[in-house]
């Protein structure tokens, strides 16, 4: 009687035993690593008041100043033109307008950006599905992305503020005074009725997106 | 997810009842871990430590033990391993349950493999 019953590893067996390990050894040294850390990230940047989420609100803030800066500038060039004199009335009014457009438009980039935030971690996750999945994925800078948008949009506010408010500069007297009367009803701050959902360019605003001036 | 050094397997699994995980197996699995032939992996929910074999011809992730740190912890963390044993390409996910009651509680993806090895596809 020979043979002690043990049945041996052939080498394929024991070639795909090593390859079993060494594919463990992966995972654990290289890609888990990659994987918790991008997990973190995704996680930390969709949290309430995330630095990601701070800074793409101050990124929308500072879009606005800017484009609205040069809104400012251009304003008063057309009403010089138009021969609206500083302090004026119409001047006065022109210019508390586009301020109040420059309001609503750093509130709605601000929400506007903090929605982008939420699709960046909402892309994050699925991405890090997809990566689990061995599935490629695109884990790019959603920041530089939001960076973009938030940049037009102010832009684009800033001009059609800018239109606007020159353009009803140069309105006739009738209309400017029909208007002052709007603007002058008891209760307003300024001239400006901030009750009013409607704005000068005549789309309904939510009221929490107006005031603060 | 963390993943453990042998030491804390040794600690969890050292407090299950021996007859569930006797001594001989809590050092033999500590030992895989310590020599790299299993990952030991903890969360909130618990422990687990998984080994990729192979399985004829295809690649297996094998659940060598899992310790419940809270109830439901086999539903919630059920995804996480399959998720783990498809990135390390194995085709199928096994355990042997060393409590009774598994096959009332596993689903229907889910197969008896012998008497007390249960399977499924990833």
């Amino acid at each position: 009687m020979g043979g002690g019953g043990e049945v041996k590893e052939t080498p394929a067996q024991a070639a795909m035993a090593e390859h079993a390990r060494n594919l463990m050894q992966d995972y654990k040294q290289r890609w888990l690593p990659v994987q918790q850390n991008l997990s973190k990230q995704i996680t930390s940047m969709g949290a309430e008041g995330s630095a990601q989420r701070r800074q793409a609100a101050g990124m929308a803030g500072a879009d606005v100043e800017a484009k609205f800066g040069k809104a400012e500038t251009g304003l008063e060039s057309r009403l010089t033109a138009t021969g609206a004199m500083p302090g004026s009335s119409k001047a006065n009014l022109a210019v508390a307008g586009l301020g109040l457009d420059k309001a609503s438009s750093k509130a709605m980039g601000a929400t506007i950006s903090d929605q982008h935030i939420d699709e960046a971690y909402t892309r994050g996750l699925t991405a890090l599905m997809q990566l689990g999945r061995g599935e490629r994925a695109t884990v790019g800078s959603n920041m530089a992305q939001q960076a973009a948008v938030s940049g037009q949009q102010a832009g684009l506010d800033a001009r059609l503020a800018l239109d606007e408010r020159a353009g009803n500069a140069q309105l006739g007297a009738t209309a400017v005074g029909m208007g002052m009367q709007q603007y002058l009803k008891p209760g307003t701050m300024g001239g400006l009725n901030l009750g009013e959902t409607d704005n000068y360019r005549g789309a309904t605003l939510p009221a929490s997106l107006r005031g603060g001036m | 997810m963390h993943v453990e050094d042998a030491p804390f397997v040794r600690q969890v699994l050292a407090g299950l009842p021996r007859a569930i995980c006797p001594p001989s197996d809590v050092a033999d699995i500590a030992a895989q871990c310590d020599s790299n032939d299993a990952i030991a992996f903890s969360l909130e929910d618990g422990m687990f430590v998984v080994q990729l074999r192979p399985h004829g011809d295809e690649l297996e992730l094998y659940v060598l033990a899992a310790v419940a740190f809270r109830f439901g912890a086999f539903e919630r963390q059920e995804p996480a391993v399959l998720e783990m044993a498809r990135d390390l390409g194995a085709k199928t996910v096994a355990f042997w349950a060393r409590r009774r009651g598994w096959g009332r509680r596993l689903g229907p993806e889910w197969f008896r493999r012998g008497t007390d090895e249960f399977v499924r596809d990833v």
